[in-house]
């Protein structure tokens, strides 16, 4: 780099360069005064050479922009309206779209918060993911494909007493390594340790931060004491640290309530249960790998506890954590990023339109700008700093509404993600907001260059009526673009909103009004667990009369009509049953299924008003000792006697070796079981006193109480109350009224529905605004024509129609490139529509009567305004 | 004072000033009127050298380090920037002068001889 030369350096060398001219001159004869003077008009003009030189300096740019910046900053406070809205356009635009990336930021992009959470995978064994003991101990054992593994089971809610009132807290079983496995050391106290677990060792808990500081004050003295656990004594040894939130993969079921983000206790689980697991893979192998490794040890291993055919069958799932841990959010945020990327283009064009029309209103300004010498480069940069100034400013406002709506688009979106603690707005976000605002300027400044381009300063001044049609056909183009893209979201939004409504009226089998539900975990007192090695019938005896008697005691609370208590309630998932069933006496069906089985009280149909189609309903007389009886639901009866005749009949285990199970005694109507989009599963449902060993062994059942009330949570308290009055032990959760347990089953197509809704909505708006805009523009730039066409006879309706063909055209346009958009865009997202088609005619028309009449609205006024002008004040205009 | 004699002199091409200030240097440094002096006096008043491009020019070609400058002082006693070749210009002004003579040669060609 040459050493830079100032100005005044400059200056002097031109001083020298006409001196010394002059100097040529006088020794060629010419008197001094004569000299000086031609070599000055020979030189040319000093000041234009001096400003190439000042020009050709690098510095230039960064001064003229600073400049650009300085003017564009006075011009836009100039015109407030403009800024104002070209500003709240562009911040509600960028903001979407910022809010919407964070949770894209929070959810896919950041890494999990463990140490070197790329090589984190879950292992999935079977159907329900979770891992026989047995498994975990060979693989732990033999598996070279990984680097450890450590498991967890729940969260599950359970009873806390620490003081007076017990409370229903969260908590999660750990192997004793889980936290050293994920890289988690607790802030204060100790980890577990290898003896926690040895069986008999004292019971001990992790609390979690939230639970340390609202439970229990932050008291450091906290660690070393006990507290009752769901009737246990259970040592505090330690505090998790306050950002740890737990892996909860597999523990979140697919539709349900949301399950809290942070168990508030962590205990310590001796490997003797089922687990889920989470493993290291080593850096040298992969996912497919693992899983064909870990499925040759589980078959292996499982000899010994499964049949062959059932071994045959098992597969081993082994994905990324973080991937499972999404589940299928990643579809519905990228659906909802290019929804908000639409809306943002809306936003675009509006302003490149806003820009144009100013532009236009500036003509002369920039043509006397381009008479004085400034370069088309410079007012085309110009236009591109007040659109980037626009952009950046608009940002900082759609940080504002970002930062507003995290919350909403954290209920929205994210709850659904347990490891995401709180969406950020972290530099990322604030990168990814400043870089999309810096696009956006320049892209509606390139919108609305070619405008300013065809200034032309010598038609400007002679006529006031050049360069109209060229720009406002541009206009008209963007308006046609914002109109095809409000479309598409308008159909969108129209489909999902059809979705979330047929979900609603969708036929479910029971009723859900005036009905609150609670689940409802009473834990085995310490004799049962004594006696139940001796006796396996004893557990089941002891849940059977436990509910019956709790039933009783409820449905004595006023207001409560009747009660019933079912062990896998509607929309709960399918987590208990039997595998292999079929008719006796009838060939087996074709696959060895997995059959959900519902243990539940008398009364518990009733409540729920499902209506036994064929047969009879449960009674007291269906007791232990009784024929053990069982009520399915149609789908079971279409599954496996398609030819009816399924009253009498009785279900047998699939090897047909036992007993027969169950005789049936009625078919009931389909209840959903996971989702409301899925037909449910073939169900048994088995009288609770009936139930065999080894079911349920955690022993919770969800009551469902039909009340009078029609805001049945009121009842809340009493139920609670009612409950603990026979023992403060008993773990009560999930206290929600039928109909949210039924929203909460939505909640994907509510959420969809209600963004796409938002956006469209916002679309829809700015699409008004660019209407209203070409409308109001067209007009001022053609009073005179209408003032010509007005005094040669025109009519009010014909001027209307000019008028309205100056945005209707275009609108019709747009919607029709919209037609063509949505075909192909709607089907990306059939996935998620529910009972209507994503080609629906009649939503495709609804669209379009929404938007012709969105562009007659917004024209309406200009239009109006524009077959009242008076031709004599219009001629005299300009 | 647009002359008939201003009118028959030809103002160069966009580019080839570059080539006619290295050129110039060769024979040791000059100053800016000294380079355009030089210019229109060796094409024997046949070029014009205006003098607004011409300092943007040697701005230039300084930028790129084929010229270096310095101030110094002139056969009449006046202080003036004095420009003079540096390697690379030398070598710039081989390479140019080759390429011009080997476009002038093939034009020449393509236009034929000059016609009375």
């Amino acid at each position: 780099m040459v050493h830079r030369r100032t100005d005044e350096d400059f200056a002097r060398e031109i001083e020298a360069h006409v001196a010394l001219e002059a100097d040529r001159l006088i020794a060629e004869g010419l008197s001094p005064e004569e000299a000086r003077r031609t070599a000055a008009r020979t030189f040319g003009n000093v000041a234009r050479a001096r400003e190439r030189f000042y020009e050709s300096r690098r510095v230039l740019w960064l001064d003229e922009l600073r400049q650009d910046f300085g003017y564009t900053l006075r011009a836009l406070r100039r015109s407030p309206g403009f800024s104002a809205i070209a500003i709240a356009t562009l911040a509600l635009g960028i903001g979407a779209n910022t809010a919407i990336f964070s949770v894209v930021n929070a959810v896919l992009l950041r890494p999990l918060p463990y140490r070197d959470p790329g090589s984190l995978v879950l292992i999935e064994p079977g159907e329900i993911g979770l891992s026989p003991n047995w498994a975990t101990a060979a693989w732990r054992e033999r598996a070279r494909t990984l680097d450890g593994l450590a498991g967890f089971n729940g969260p599950r809610a359970v009873t806390l007493i620490h003081g007076a009132e017990p409370e229903v807290v969260q908590a999660t079983d750990v192997t004793w390594d889980f936290l050293p496995f994920l890289g988690v050391t607790p802030a204060r106290g100790r980890g577990f340790t290898q003896s926690d677990a040895t069986p008999g060792a004292p019971a001990v808990a992790i609390l979690s931060d939230r639970l340390w500081r609202s439970r229990f004050a932050s008291d450091p003295a906290v660690i070393g004491t006990s507290v009752a656990v769901s009737g246990d004594t259970v040592t505090i040894v330690g505090v998790a640290p306050p950002g740890f939130r737990f892996p909860t993969a597999g523990a979140i079921p697919a539709v349900g309530l949301p399950v809290d983000t942070q168990p508030d206790l962590l205990r310590v689980t001796p490997e003797r249960q089922s687990l889920n697991v989470i493993a290291r893979l080593r850096a040298d192998t992969n996912a497919t790998a693992a899983g064909e490794e870990l499925l040759a040890i589980y078959r292996q291993a499982g000899k010994a506890e499964f049949t062959k055919s059932l071994l045959d069958r098992t597969r081993v799932g082994v994905a990324p954590l973080q991937e499972r841990l999404v589940g299928d959010l990643p579809r519905l945020l990228w659906l909802v990023m290019g929804a908000v990327t639409f809306v943002l283009l809306v936003a675009c064009a509006n302003v490149a339109n806003l820009l144009l029309a100013r532009a236009s209103t500036r003509q002369r300004e920039l043509a006397v700008r381009g008479a004085l010498g400034a370069r088309r480069g410079r007012i085309a940069r110009l236009l591109l700093t007040e659109s980037v100034l626009l952009a950046l400013l608009g940002s900082a406002g759609a940080l504002l509404v970002a930062y507003a709506s995290r919350g909403l688009v954290r209920t929205l979106l994210a709850e659904r993600i347990a490891h995401v603690g709180v969406v950020p707005i972290d530099w990322p976000v604030l990168a990814f907001n400043v870089a999309l605002a810096a696009i956006t300027g320049v892209c509606c400044g390139l919108a609305a260059l070619p405008g300013a381009r065809r200034i032309n300063p010598a038609g400007l001044f002679s006529s006031g009526m050049t360069t109209v049609t060229s720009r406002s056909l541009l206009r008209r183009a963007l308006l046609s673009a914002e109109a095809a893209i409000t479309f598409v979201l308008v159909v969108g939004a129209a489909l999902l909103a059809q979705t979330l409504w047929n979900l609603t009226v969708a036929p479910k089998g029971f009723d859900s009004d005036r009905t609150l539900t609670a689940r409802v975990a009473p834990g085995l007192p310490l004799g049962i667990r004594d006696i139940d090695r001796a006796d396996p019938m004893a557990r089941s005896r002891y849940f059977a009369d436990f509910f019956s008697d709790l039933r009783g005691q409820l449905e004595r609370i006023p207001g409560v009509a009747s009660a019933g208590a079912v062990s896998l309630p509607p929309l709960g998932g399918t987590s208990a049953g039997i595998v292999g069933v079929r008719l006796e006496g009838r060939p087996a069906a074709d696959e060895e299924t997995f059959t959900p089985v519902a243990f539940v009280t008398p009364g518990y149909l009733r409540t729920m008003r499902i209506r036994v189609l064929a047969g009879r309903d449960f009674t007291e007389g269906d007791r232990l000792g009784a024929e053990r009886v069982a009520i399915v639901n149609q789908a079971f009866e279409r599954r496996f006697a398609a030819d009816g005749a399924i009253i009498g009949a009785r279900i047998a285990d699939l090897d047909g070796k036992g007993q027969a199970l169950y005789t049936i005694v009625g078919v009931t109507e389909d209840v959903p079981d996971r989702s409301l989009r899925t037909s449910p599963d073939p169900l048994i449902i088995a009288p609770l006193a009936q139930m065999p060993a080894g079911f349920i062994s955690w022993g919770a059942l969800t009551f469902v109480l039909r009340t009078g009330d029609s805001n049945p949570i009121r009842l809340a308290p009493e139920v609670r109350r009612a409950i603990w009055a026979i023992d403060p032990n008993i773990v009560i959760s999930e206290v929600v009224t039928m109909r949210e347990r039924v929203a909460a089953g939505m909640r994907g197509e509510r959420d969809s529905a209600l963004l796409f809704g938002l956006f469209a909505l916002a679309a829809l708006v700015m699409a008004a605004i660019g209407v209203y805009g070409v409308a109001a523009y067209a007009i001022a730039q053609r009073t005179k024509e209408i003032g010509v066409r007005v005094a040669l006879g025109a009519g009010r309706r014909d001027v209307r129609r000019l008028v309205l063909g100056q945005t209707l055209t275009p609108t019709l346009i747009g919607v029709a490139v919209g037609i063509g958009a949505a075909v192909l865009l709607t089907r990306l997202a059939a996935s998620m529509m529910y009972g209507v088609t994503p080609l629906d005619p009649w939503t495709f028309a609804v669209a379009v009567a929404v938007l012709v009449t969105v562009a007659l609205t917004a024209t309406w006024m200009p239009a109006r305004r524009a077959s009242r002008i008076d031709p004599i004040v219009a001629l005299r205009y300009e | 004072m647009s002359t008939r004699k201003d009118r028959e002199r030809i103002a160069l091409l966009q580019g080839t000033l570059d080539l006619l200030i290295l050129r110039t240097l060769v024979f040791g440094p000059q100053h800016g009127q000294g380079i355009a002096r030089a210019i229109e006096l060796q094409s024997e008043k046949t070029l014009l050298v205006d003098h607004g491009s011409l300092y943007p020019a040697l701005q230039r070609l300084e930028e790129r380090i084929w010229i270096q400058a310095e101030w110094g002082v002139s056969d009449n006693n006046r202080k003036a920037r004095f420009y003079k070749l540096t390697k690379q210009g030398r070598k710039q002004l081989a390479d140019q002068t080759s390429q011009w003579r080997r476009l002038t040669t093939a034009i020449g060609r393509i236009l034929g001889p000059e016609e009375a």
